[in-house]
């Protein structure tokens, strides 16, 4: 091995000039990329669910070739609490159970889960019989793409990557970040490295970093910040027309939340227009705090309750 | 189009791969378009500014230049000196005046003017009505010739690597490359390049980007809820942000710059390592400090006048060195306060930095930094009531707090490598002391920068601080 790395030193040094140096700072920097595409999964439980969702789509294909039903829960983190699969596994309907899988990426919303779908079912051929979208008040709202880099690596698939490109991206810079994440994992997952050391070796950063985020801006990138315009739905009706095109039923559910809140009256229009059903839980008078385990998602007790309502609702609990 | 956007990166490529393919006339009118095109990207309706600057300095002093009448000459240096401070007084410090002007009015009862519209403040134009007002100068003095054609002219005020935020060339020194075929680029110029630009990243998107994200919480919290210690250490993280933001904007142009076939002048030399005023001021914003000297300071008398003028002379270059940052009180306190203490070092006669050796070095170069982040709170706070009570904070009891904790761990490492770094250069002959090492080790700082500028990009993206100015 050593006899091997001294002999390409030894090539490399023959090269002229400035090209010796970068030669070798490019085999650095795909040593790095090689150690990510090992074990990016140990990034974080995100990235590992996001590595664990085409091994899904090859289950979600092979359950409907057996011709059992499957369900598919999309939606972030919000859903990932909201609905406990031990309920949907032993109480559903006994003829129609639908084996369930969750697809729920960390602050994901509506663009995410459109190109998600895309990538990972329909484009898989994986169609699950039932979809379930989780909302909470915004998520299915259009709003400014922040993260291009998990987007291009995690989310949108080669056959996607054009109109996004030219689409969906506003600027050379984000569609620049997009191209490098579809062809390198340490530059998609870049941003996770910086978090992932300093909370857990720079005392006091969890505090300091919550402290600075309340007082300065998050992002000064996005020009069009506190502009209070009537929300759009433009992914939200492509996301429900790849549904129909996957041939799934599909619901919305709203998530419960501390404070009651109704989706907006657009997106019981676009519904109706796929017939899709809408189930607002969102607008019920609200549960009590003890629901909430971090004053925003469900605790595992709450989501059983939540989970025998949704089932109730979608007629699939056993009489 | 910041330097460190993927956007300019495009764009850079884009106009590297033309100009390789073109001969030297060609070449230049590539780079004028190009460098209209970057400054059109910030804003194009100023694009006719810098046109006019150009074209009104180019007949002043093609003017100065045919005239023997040396009234004639007089007058159109004279003329260039109003249009071009005139310009920089509109747009920069014309809301400044009208309502210092409103505050004295109050003051006698009377009612001030409050204009209904604001004032754009173009990008740089403190870089470039500066540089064009260098060659209309030197000219005058005699000590460069007239551009020959108004294309090279026009390339020289707006070349946009220097274009908005300096390092403000002297005509001496850029127009004849410019004006002259310029020599292909070799390895060398290669090498040149890739270290000024991976340095200047390295400086912009870890130091100073990361160092903003703790300045910045400090000074937009109220002084009375800090403690001493986050004084401190948000003072520290400031001082650095705006080092390793200018320096680094620099130290990026000079880069792409030498890409292209260009020499830019340094514009900073280790300035944390000054013993003393003097020292500090031969290594921060070169460019600057020898403009105001050569234009303002020697003018003005310089130290030819005895002990008093010359007092007069270093408060009167750095009150306007201030003033040229920008319209406020905050920018004259930190010029004051650099003219007091320049007085006080030429007053008391210490010794220059180089006389100084060992710990009386170390201690000097501590006292300098020190007294350079005295100023710099007055520099970026709000006012000078916010900085004073900032001080303030400094004698209430001192307590250890999260925001303490984390700002000292994260200063120590966003800034510490580069402080050795600093540290490294200091201690050896050459400015680029990296390109004289093993390659093999030049490869690994490389990537040491490379992967820092991958994995650490700052919480919240930072604009130039410069760029305001």
């Amino acid at each position: 091995m050593n006899h091997r790395i001294i002999a390409v030193l030894q090539k490399i040094k023959t090269l002229p000039g400035e090209g010796r140096v970068l030669l070798l700072i490019l085999i650095c920097l795909l040593l790095v990329e090689v150690a990510f595409r090992s074990g990016d999964q140990t990034l974080s439980k995100d990235v590992a669910h996001l590595k664990t969702l085409s091994a899904m789509a090859t289950q979600i294909r092979a359950t409907g070739e057996t011709g059992q039903r499957s369900l598919l829960v999309l939606g972030n983190s919000l859903a990932r609490c909201a609905v406990d699969f031990d309920v949907v596994r032993t109480d559903a309907a006994t003829p129609s159970i639908p084996l369930p899988f969750l697809m729920a990426p960390d602050g994901s919303n509506i663009a995410n889960w459109h190109y998600a779908f895309r990538r990972y079912m329909l484009h898989c051929k994986a169609h699950p019989s039932v979809v379930w979208i989780l909302t909470g008040k915004t998520h299915l709202f259009d709003a400014p793409l922040e993260d291009p880099e998990r987007m291009g690596h995690y989310f949108v698939d080669a056959q996607d990557r054009w109109s996004f490109l030219w689409n969906e991206l506003p600027d050379t810079g984000t569609r620049s970040r997009f191209l490098l994440s579809t062809i390198s994992t340490a530059f998609a997952n870049r941003t996770r490295i910086q978090p992932l050391l300093f909370y857990n070796c720079v005392p006091g950063y969890e505090v300091t970093a919550r402290d600075i985020s309340q007082t300065l801006p998050v992002s000064s990138e996005n020009p069009n910040q506190g502009q209070v315009n009537r929300p759009t739905f433009r992914h939200l009706n492509l996301l429900l027309d790849s549904i129909r095109e996957a041939g799934c039923e599909a619901t919305i559910i709203s998530v419960p939340l501390p404070v009651s809140y109704e989706l907006p009256p657009e997106v019981l229009t676009i519904a109706e227009n796929h017939h899709v059903t809408v189930f607002e839980m969102g607008s019920a008078p609200p549960l009590p705090a003890s629901a909430f385990s971090d004053g925003y998602h469900l605790t595992t007790a709450a989501a059983k309750e939540v989970t025998l309502r949704i089932l109730d609702h979608t007629r699939v609990r056993k009489p | 189009m910041w330097f460190n956007s993927f956007a300019f990166w495009v764009f850079f490529g884009v106009v590297l791969g033309i100009h390789a393919l073109l001969r030297h006339r060609g070449r230049n009118v590539w780079l004028l378009a190009a460098s209209y095109f970057f400054y059109g990207c910030w804003d194009w309706r100023f694009l006719g500014l810098i046109a006019f600057t150009s074209g009104f300095e180019y007949l002043s002093a093609s003017r100065i230049y045919k005239s023997g009448d040396s009234r004639t000459r007089r007058n159109w240096v004279i003329a260039s000196l109003i249009v071009e401070l005139g310009i920089l007084c509109a747009f920069k410090y014309f809301h400044f005046f009208v309502n210092e002007m409103d505050h004295l009015l109050g003051l006698f009862g009377l009612d001030g003017w409050q204009p209904t519209f604001r004032i754009i403040l173009p990008a740089g134009i403190s870089f470039f009505t500066f540089q064009s007002l260098s060659y209309t100068i030197d000219v005058y003095r005699g000590s460069t010739k007239p551009a020959g054609s108004f294309a090279d002219f026009a390339l020289y005020v707006s070349f946009f690597p220097q274009l908005v935020a300096g390092p403000i060339e002297r005509s001496s020194h850029l127009l004849p490359q410019v004006e002259r075929p310029r020599p292909a680029v070799t390895s060398r110029h290669f090498q040149e390049g890739l270290y000024h630009i991976l340095t200047g990243l390295f400086k912009k998107v870890f130091v100073a980007d990361n160092m903003a994200w703790l300045a910045n919480h400090v000074f937009a919290r109220p002084p009375e809820s800090l403690s001493g210690p986050e004084v401190i250490l948000g003072v520290y993280a400031f001082a650095f942000q705006i080092y390793g933001d200018f320096s680094g904007y620099s130290s990026i142009a000079i880069g792409v710059a030498r890409w292209l076939g260009f020499d830019l002048m340094d514009n900073f030399r280790q300035p944390y390592l000054a013993c003393g005023p003097q020292d500090f001021w031969k290594r921060w914003h070169i460019s600057l400090s020898s403009w105001l000297r050569d234009y303002l300071y020697i003018p003005l008398g310089g130290n030819r006048w005895g002990r008093w003028f010359t007092g007069r002379n270093l408060m009167l270059t750095m009150l306007l060195g201030g003033l040229w940052h920008g319209a406020s009180w905050t920018f004259i306190v930190w010029g004051g306060l650099h003219g007091s203490w320049l007085i006080l070092d030429r007053m008391f006669g210490h010794k220059t930095g180089a006389a100084k050796q060992g710990w009386r070095r170390s201690v000097s170069i501590l006292a300098t930094f020190h007294t350079v982040c005295l100023a710099w709170l007055f520099f970026r706070a709000d006012s000078s009531g916010q900085a004073l009570a900032m001080i303030r904070q400094l004698g209430v009891p001192w307590h250890m707090t999260d925001f303490v904790q984390t700002s000292a761990v994260l200063i120590l490492f966003f800034a510490g490598p580069w402080v050795i770094f600093d540290l490294w250069t200091e201690r050896g002959d050459s400015r680029t002391r990296l390109l004289e090492v093993h390659w093999i080790a030049r490869a690994l700082v490389y990537v040491f920068i490379l992967l820092a500028l991958l994995f650490f990009p700052a919480p919240v993206p930072v604009e130039f601080i410069y760029f305001r100015f």
